[in-house]
């Protein structure tokens, strides 16, 4: 009797919003995990809309302005791994950001880095770490950087071509692998390697980084280099600046080596070392 | 993704195709279902007065330039107190209006609890269905304006469009009426403390000079409208309100174009 | 595994950016799922306290829609928790009311407040899930945290710092504010007077100091953008002894 009611006073015509399609309502009141629910544009091409209205590079004039621009390095070495960053971020020539914090802990043994769209590595490393802690409870023992990179590479591999942009390294030290560092990218890139530079100054810090680098470095020097590199691309390179974010990984856990104002590196490195020479003064 | 440092991490062309500005431009990848508007109403003008709120919007739908229906309603009443008004496509507007909202109306009164829904209710409904379209791709052409009160029972007028995009304002006028009307209606109502100085027939006085001044240079408007006054009696609605006051006089002095030859 | 949600997808429509409009009586409409409403927030932390401000002008292309439009909302009765959103103003509005509904449900869910930390995580989840169609909506997000004023500011896709910020400016007239407050309130360039090279140090600001520099920020912008002006509205959120208090105050700017 109430079905038949029901056929008789409900309206003819959907009643729009409550279609239950709501996605915002949904992902809240639904579980808080691996809950990857995307509003897409409906259309036929999802990804060049989004390129359309975002890439500001292509169309200065496009209305939404996602923050890019970045230099990022990590190298393997005998005390470890070092990871340096700056922390510039633009729109365009804007400078949307100097104290971008590119180094993301993805938990106190594992760190990766920030290049491309701010948002896509945070969100992406950020969703790695749980994977991450989900693999400890379930395995009873820590994942391996190699298999934590994978993660992330297959993740983000099953988004290409929708406009994803991260370029990041994954560092880690374990007793299986020693000191591991691996390179993942959006287009699911996946690289195992020694040293890495990643951004809109990679050319400027590989200079650096090549010509002093060996995996004997001591600590204090491996610090020191790293520094220097991401001062190479700052100096050079527009898009990086701000301040250089220093991080020393090791077995039982990564060190925070500063986040230190390029400027004053700078002038200290020019007046101390003589470098940077093409840099007239008059004092 | 690009890897050349200049423009590191975006889109390569060889991947995505080249950059593609039609998505900025017009409806681009979206027209599977994205009509135009075809039937089209015009302006609608609304002023908040001491007590009230007086709206009103011309009789005509425009097919294109030509002047196709003339006795077109495009004020609803909505329950006791609430008036929507619509300019932009017709049958967008008549889906609002005659399926959706008296949908609601009907589910309102089913429940029969004494509660009746007001304009804030009615406008943020209204406001919600057309975001939701544009999420969908799927405009409703249409801007509208709801009048009425709000739970205070102080007078209420608010505007959304196919975009979804919602403001409110003393004085309020979509399309021509938001060049034309506006600085009229702000003369008199440039703030909300200045609405209770305005009386009931000082606000239709100025509607209706609005309506006058929007059929002189508004090529899509006609000299007939529907004027709506809401006071705490309810709503006073009136269809095919004839132009007072008409004069071309001025036209004589506009100079720089038309047949003059000096 | 990840998925993704594909609905309303059509793929067999021609495309037909090119045919002309000359063929029908209709003038070829363009539309594109965004606008521009213009406009400007701030805020700024204290020791014990936040400000977070905006204008109150609502406007599209050179046509102001309303003088009276607010961009600061409290997420709920007894939260401590306060958003401002800039840009386009449909998706703005969404983000806060799917904020609201959010910090709602956490309390009936919690039979607690959500923590400003949380609610920041949550408001990169709901920007980050629309990534690969924006809500065009930047964001600054702040509230009281164990006693102390904390600042989140987003971009369109949800990124933040988790530490949060001491000062943040979006919007129109952000690239206009933004240098003000590194100078105003980094104390960037700013050196001991008399004395060679010595940076003067940054320290939280007084209240009173605090909304002194936002009515600076906006009176200035107002002069030179045209998105800007109107009103201010100003919230300020303090952990007093006993919790903490909300407060609004509207200042005018010019409406030229």
């Amino acid at each position: 009797m109430d079905t038949l009611i029901a056929q008789y006073t409900e309206p003819v015509y959907d009643d729009e919003i409550y279609d239950g399609e709501d996605a915002q309502l949904t992902r809240i009141s639904g579980p808080p995990t691996a809950n990857l629910k995307f509003a897409l544009p409906p259309i036929a091409q999802p990804s060049a809309f989004l390129r359309a209205v975002t890439d500001d590079h292509a169309n200065p004039d496009c209305p939404i302005k996602i923050a890019h621009g970045t230099t990022t390095l990590a190298f393997r070495f005998k005390g470890g791994i070092i990871v340096a960053t700056d922390s510039r971020a633009t729109s365009g020539n804007w400078i949307a950001s100097q104290t971008v914090k590119k180094v993301i802990e993805i938990n106190d043994k594992m760190l990766g880095t920030m290049a491309g769209g701010a948002a896509d590595c945070q969100f992406w490393l950020n969703y790695l770490g749980m994977e991450c802690r989900l693999h400890e409870l379930r395995h009873k023992r820590r994942i391996s950087v190699a298999a934590a990179s994978k993660v992330l590479s297959n993740i983000v591999y099953s988004y290409k071509g929708m406009g994803l942009s991260m370029g990041t390294m994954i560092t880690g030290v374990t007793p299986q692998e020693g000191p591991a560092l691996y390179y993942v990218d959006s287009d699911g890139t996946r690289h195992q390697g020694d040293l890495f530079c990643v951004g809109s100054g990679q050319t400027f810090a590989y200079g650096v980084l090549d010509a002093e680098y060996s995996y004997d470095l001591s600590t204090e020097d491996a610090l020191a280099l790293g520094t220097r590199s991401i001062l190479a691309a700052t100096h050079r390179d527009a898009y990086s600046g701000g301040y250089i974010n220093l991080y020393h990984v090791k077995e039982d856990g990564w060190v925070k080596h500063g986040f230190t104002d390029t400027d004053g590196i700078f002038w200290k490195r020019k007046l101390e070392t003589g470098e940077f020479s093409n840099v007239t003064v008059d004092l | 993704m690009n890897h050349t440092p200049e423009n590191w991490g975006r889109p390569r062309d060889d991947i995505y195709g080249f950059y593609d500005k039609s998505f900025l431009q017009n409806t681009g990848g979206a027209q599977q279902h994205t009509t135009r508007p075809v039937v089209t109403g015009t302006s609608v003008v609304a002023l908040k007065y001491n007590g009230g709120v007086v709206m009103a919007a011309d009789n005509l739908a425009s097919y294109g330039s030509l002047a196709r229906f003339t006795d077109i309603k495009r004020i609803k009443q909505v329950g006791d107190h609430t008036i929507v008004g619509a300019g932009g496509d017709i049958s967008d507007m008549q889906y609002l209006f005659d399926k959706l909202l008296e949908s609601v109306l009907i589910k309102e009164e089913y429940q029969n609890d004494g509660h009746a829904l007001r304009a804030p209710h009615i406008y943020s409904y209204l406001a919600r269905v057309l975001y939701n379209r544009r999420c969908k791709f799927n405009f409703l052409w249409n801007s509208i304006l709801v009048a009425g009160y709000d739970d205070e029972k102080k007078p209420f007028l608010a505007s959304a469009d196919l975009l979804g995009t919602r403001f409110s304002s003393p004085a309020l006028a979509s399309g021509y009426g938001a060049q034309l009307a506006i600085p009229i209606l702000r003369k008199i109502a440039p703030d909300e403390a200045s609405v209770t100085k305005i009386t009931k027939e000082q606000a239709i006085e100025a509607i209706k000079l609005c309506m006058k001044v929007l059929f002189y240079r508004d090529a899509r408007s006609m000299n007939k409208y529907s004027l709506a006054v809401i006071s705490e009696e309810g709503v006073d609605l009136t269809h095919g309100v004839a132009l007072e006051n008409e004069s071309w006089k001025f036209a004589e002095t506009v100079r720089g174009y038309g047949a003059q030859t000096v | 595994m990840a998925y993704l949600h594909t609905a309303n997808i059509i793929s067999d429509f021609p495309p037909s950016h090119h045919h002309h409009t000359s063929a029908g009586p209709f003038v070829q409409h363009q539309i594109t799922p965004y606008t521009n409403n213009g406009g400007t927030i701030l805020g700024i932390t204290g020791e014990d306290f936040v400000v977070l401000a905006g204008d109150t002008r609502h406007s599209e292309g050179y046509s102001i829609n309303s003088r009276t439009e607010k961009k600061v909302h409290r997420l709920g009765k007894e939260s401590s928790l306060v958003l401002a959103t800039v840009g386009f103003g449909a998706d703005a509005l969404d983000v806060v009311e799917t904020m609201k509904r959010a910090v709602e449900d956490y309390k009936f869910h919690h039979n607690k407040e959500m923590s400003p930390p949380a609610a920041a995580q949550l408001l990169m989840t709901i920007l980050y899930s629309n990534r690969f169609f924006p809500k065009y909506a930047y964001c600054i997000l702040v509230g009281i945290h164990a006693g102390k004023g904390v600042l989140y500011s987003y971009d369109v896709v949800g990124s933040y710092s988790k530490s949060g910020e001491r000062r943040a400016a979006a919007g129109a007239a952000s690239d206009l504010i933004v240098p003000f407050l590194d100078n105003q309130v980094e104390l960037k360039n700013q050196y001991v007077p008399y004395a060679w090279e010595e940076e003067i140090p940054v320290q939280p600001l007084p209240m009173e100091k605090v909304r002194r520099l936002v009515k600076d920020a906006f009176t200035s912008a107002t002069e030179r953008h045209i998105q800007v002006g109107d009103g201010l509205q100003i919230i300020t959120v303090a952990a007093s002894g006993v919790g903490w208090g909300v407060s609004e105050e509207m200042y005018e700017l010019k409406k030229d």
